[in-house]
């Protein structure tokens, strides 16, 4: 599983709103370290997401989901997702983003069994996102 | 006669008590909550039953699916943490959204609320049975079918002989 990513900022009232482009692949291996493998006779389906963590001035910890998506059991479990722009608006609860260089984005899911307990697991490996000091005003998205 | 009373009432207070030590163990005032509309498919669907804990050392993160209620109103929901912002001291505001729902909670939030806290919060489901809350619902949606379970129920434990 993989992630690369681009930002920007922008001021939106009084608080920052982030903008991440990101490209997520999940390929077939050899049955580990893939999605396929997860599920198993009670598994219906992973609820994917796309979360960014970081700190600010403001508040300790924030967490904020920027793309989910829902793979049911059969679904093709490959994911090759270029370019995609965040389903969620990246507001931040102040101005936080700005030149914040440690912005985690992480992929995690939730396994939703046919009946059972309801684990979140979160991938290993996440990708860093420094965003910059400065804001952009032109930029279309 | 006076034994089957007896007997009655030995069945109800184990099942208070049951209920009353699951309430302790999980932390949350609701340990078990049915799924009422389908905000929440195809994960879970009306009927569907839903095991929570609310214990306060388990932080609220991002993902994980949340029962609450809004302020004032006495129907739990069941939806998925959006955002968390969290203070050093542990404050915490976060956001909800349905997974079959197109947009974030704040529409159903109270008016001028845009965030919920820890004390909105029934519980987080740990687990879940499909299907067989839908007694609950049914009870609630026609009374006569609650009446005629209790009527059911009470006739059993008369009838039956120990």
């Amino acid at each position: 599983l993989r992630k690369n990513v681009e930002d920007f900022t922008g001021p939106r009232e009084r608080s920052d709103l982030g903008f991440v482009t990101f490209d997520i692949t999940a390929d077939i291996l050899n049955g580990k370290n893939d999605l396929q493998s997860i599920f198993d006779w009670n598994v219906k389906q992973l609820f994917l997401y796309l979360s960014a963590e970081y700190s600010t001035k403001n508040n300790a910890l924030n967490q904020v989901v920027l793309w989910d998506k829902i793979m049911l059991r059969g679904d093709n479990p490959r994911l090759f997702l270029k370019d995609m722009k965040s389903k969620y608006f990246f507001f931040d609860d102040g101005n936080g983003l700005k030149g914040n260089r440690n912005v985690t984005l992480t992929l995690s899911w939730n396994v939703v069994p046919n009946a059972g307990i309801l684990p979140l697991v979160t991938g290993s490996g996440h990708v860093s996102v420094p965003f910059p000091d400065t804001y952009e005003t032109t930029k279309s998205y | 006669l006076y034994y089957q009373v007896l007997n009655f009432g030995m069945i109800v207070s184990s099942a208070l008590m049951i209920w009353k030590g699951l309430m302790v163990v999980t932390g949350s005032e609701s340990p078990i909550v049915v799924v009422l509309s389908g905000s929440m498919e195809p994960a879970f669907h009306r009927g569907d039953l839903l095991f929570l804990t609310n214990r306060i050392e388990d932080p609220i993160r991002v993902g994980e699916i949340v029962v609450f209620r809004i302020e004032g109103r006495e129907i739990p929901i069941v939806h998925r943490v959006l955002k968390i912002h969290e203070k050093q001291n542990g404050d915490i505001k976060f956001l909800t959204k349905g997974d079959n729902n197109a947009v974030d909670d704040r529409g159903l939030y109270k008016r001028g609320q845009h965030w919920l806290e820890k004390k909105d919060v029934v519980g987080r489901a740990r687990g879940f049975v499909p299907y067989i809350g839908i007694v609950t619902i049914l009870m609630n949606d026609y009374p006569k079918f609650k009446y005629a379970v209790l009527f059911l129920l009470g006739l059993f434990v008369l009838v039956h002989r120990e």
